[in-house]
């Protein structure tokens, strides 16, 4: 057990102190202040007290004008070099604080509505989608020009030519994103446009050598204002903005289908911008690493139209927002949060298909396969205490409801014969999560499915596609009832 | 220190804000790190307790009274702790001890080590700038980029650290830091005009830790 900086000062002042106890006490006898008349001096006493105690000696070797005022200053400086000790940590970065986020968030939040107002078909969790599919596309291609300028036009002017024209010589695969969210939005008179900020992490291969990297960046895409979102089958695919084909584009950016020129930015999204702000090699280590919450007593950010929200969702679905609320809790929220953490556990991560989109569902089976390559498993024993209610979003296409799931329990981590590796087995974790679930626009259902929505055959044969394999419908895209898409740590959420 | 206290919660809050400003004026990357100290010198009270513990032994020895053996071994002792203690915590003491040439060295030290660390070093146009203030040593180290040297001349970074080394005169200090950083943006963007359009490439939530 190591001990604290502070219990080692104790300790030590302590020791020094009682060095000379059991330096000069002696069974049966003693001594008193008698003076002497040399350095040496002689002693005698009548003191019987075989412990010699430190106090004892203290008081009679100094007088206690001297002595008692000397142990409190020595106890008074004790305590203040503790104190300045807990400032050891003092760091100030002038980063965004949860305030700041808070309000920016609100700024985005008006502007998103802003954008809906210009654009009708404008769905985040499509664009969000779009976003998705144009990373993985681009580093999946990196090193693969020709690849690339098949999708050119989802990139505007000389953003790829550097890259085709210097081509780089490592290869990217294993693509994971596990964040993604709008850092900034900007309207004006000609354009809009979308900063992302991603957290992804990825393989690089190079030098006949794989390293496993986390990369945060910021993504900025930009479209001309007037234009309005492409349909679903256009966001979720990277198809020509034009013909709706596949994206298949020349050098000089012609459709090789409908033979149209698509400047970037023009009839859909470009990304204008890309930087790179951060990037580490994972290791194992941090597979197993457990830190203090940092973000469970923020208070929830919530989006600023909400209560405008509830009251327009109770509306379309001829309710009323309280009951609809308690049985979003008890059907929908509550019954997911256990499956999915369940499957986690169990590291059956295939369990949890049937509730997840395609994007969280391959984000946490990078982790899932980690755990299981280490031969550990993360074991969640914890139930939902709170739910509170932060964003909802009602688009064309989609409807989304943020919530704020505050959960207590056991989180640990053991090995293949069960011995603890990280955590705690006694002591329960509190921490919250965002959690966004969507459905598609219309769909009514509102309970956790069962059995395949779509045919009604048990949900044991869902593919990693999230395709019933019974019926061939995919049943993870929100066409039938709710499913995550959205899994946010607290400390990270901003709206 | 008292004076950390400063530096609460609405003084980061201003302080995001003033860094936003900064970067709309000029075309700079600022980072501003504040540390309570560079470096612990924990060989200052040593050292301050040494001398002082040969100083009482000295006396205590050879006056011409006798003294009793105890006095002498407990005062040794005492002395020796209550000075260690008295120089580790009470900064004004330490810092009379320690050569200024070497706090300042301590703490250009441990700014140039954040400046890498955080990957500053890392932005497109080489713009980044990391304003690092050392409490305890009273210090303020200015370490930019390639750009910033480039096109900001050596004396005008001298007249901004030689500005932002005020601070430490005043009695409120964060209030202080604040307002000189306010005046650094007008400075900075005649040399370095904000760009439009720029993406802000060092991330929002910079996590540095040593």
């Amino acid at each position: 057990m190591q001990l604290r900086k502070k219990h080692k000062q104790l300790l030590l002042t302590f020791l020094l102190l009682l060095l000379a106890t059991v330096f000069f006490a002696r069974p049966g006898g003693g001594h008193s202040y008698s003076g002497g008349t040399g350095h040496t001096g002689g002693y005698s006493g009548n003191y019987s007290s075989p412990d010699g105690t430190i106090i004892y000696l203290l008081f009679r070797a100094l007088p206690p004008e001297i002595s008692i005022p000397l142990v409190l200053i020595i106890l008074f400086f004790v305590f203040l070099k503790n104190q300045k000790a807990k400032d050891d940590d003092f760091m100030v970065v002038s980063s965004s604080t949860s305030a700041h986020i808070r309000n920016k968030s609100q700024e985005i939040a008006k502007l998103t509505a802003r954008l809906k107002a210009i654009d009708p078909n404008f769905s985040y969790i499509l664009l969000l989608d779009f976003v998705w599919l144009l990373y993985t596309r681009f580093y999946t291609y990196i090193n693969d020009p020709k690849k690339l300028l098949e999708i050119q036009a989802f990139f505007k002017s000389d953003f790829l030519s550097s890259i085709i024209k210097m081509p780089v010589s490592y290869k990217i695969n294993q693509i994971v994103i596990g964040n993604i969210a709008i850092s900034a939005l900007k309207i004006d008179e000609e354009n809009v446009k979308v900063t992302f900020s991603i957290k992804a992490n990825m393989t690089i291969e190079a030098e006949k050598k794989a390293e496993r990297y986390l990369i945060t960046e910021k993504w900025t895409f930009e479209r001309k204002r007037n234009v309005h979102s492409p349909e679903p089958s256009k966001m979720k695919a990277l198809r020509c903005p034009s013909c709706g084909a596949p994206a298949y584009f020349t050098d000089s950016g012609y459709c090789n289908y409908c033979d149209t020129y698509i400047a970037p930015g023009e009839m859909h999204w470009a990304l204008a911008a890309r930087a790179v702000e951060k990037m580490q090699i994972i290791s194992t280590n941090q597979l197993f690493a457990y830190s203090a919450e940092a973000g469970t007593t923020l208070p929830t950010v919530k989006d600023p139209f909400l209560h405008k929200r509830m009251a327009i969702f109770a509306k379309t679905h001829n309710t009323n927002w309280s009951d609809y609320w308690k049985k979003f809790e008890s059907q929908i929220v509550i019954p997911y949060f256990e499956k999915i953490y369940d499957a986690w556990s169990n590291l059956k991560w295939e369990d949890a298909r049937a509730y997840t989109s395609d994007r969280l569902w391959e984000a946490n089976k990078f982790w899932i396969d980690l755990y299981k390559a280490n031969n550990a498993r993360n074991i969640l024993q914890i139930k939902v205490v709170r739910i509170d209610a932060a964003k909802i979003d009602i688009d064309r296409y989609y409807e989304s409801i943020t919530v704020r799931i505050f959960a207590s329990g056991l989180d640990y981590i053991v090995d293949k014969n069960g011995k603890l590796i990280a955590g705690s087995k006694k002591h329960s974790r509190e921490y919250s999560e965002y959690w966004t679930f969507i459905r598609r626009t219309g769909v009514e259902e509102d309970k956790i499915p069962v059995n395949c929505p779509a045919c009604g055959a048990p949900l044991d044969n869902i593919n990693s596609h999230g395709i019933c394999d019974y019926c061939g419908n995919k049943i993870t895209d929100g066409n039938f009832s709710w499913i995550v898409t959205l899994i946010v740590q607290d400390e990270e959420y901003s709206g | 220190m008292l004076y950390l206290k400063q530096f609460d919660n609405t003084f980061r809050q201003q302080l995001y804000k003033t860094i936003a400003e900064i970067e709309q004026k000029a075309d700079i990357e600022t980072v501003v790190i504040i540390k309570n100290e560079s470096c612990k010198y924990k060989d200052i009270p040593l050292k301050a307790a040494s001398l002082t513990t040969f100083a009482i032994v000295s006396i205590l020895v050879f006056v011409p009274w006798p003294v009793n053996p105890y006095v002498i071994y407990f005062t040794t002792v005492a002395a020796f702790i209550l000075t260690y203690l008295a120089v580790d915590v009470l900064d004004f003491i330490k810092r009379r001890l320690i050569k200024p040439e070497r706090m300042q060295r301590m703490a250009e030290i441990y700014a140039r080590a954040l400046f890498q660390k955080s990957n500053m070093h890392l932005t497109q146009r080489h713009t980044g700038l990391l304003i690092f203030v050392s409490l305890f040593e009273h210090k303020v180290m200015l370490i930019g980029d390639k750009a910033i040297y480039n096109k900001v001349p050596e004396h005008v970074l001298e007249i901004i650290r030689n500005d932002l080394q005020q601070i430490f005169t005043e009695e409120e200090t964060a209030l202080s830091l604040l307002e000189k950083l306010k005046e650094v943006s007008g400075i900075l963007g005649k040399y370095l005009p904000a760009v439009q359009n720029k993406e802000n490439e060092i991330p929002d939530n910079l996590d540095v830790n040593l």
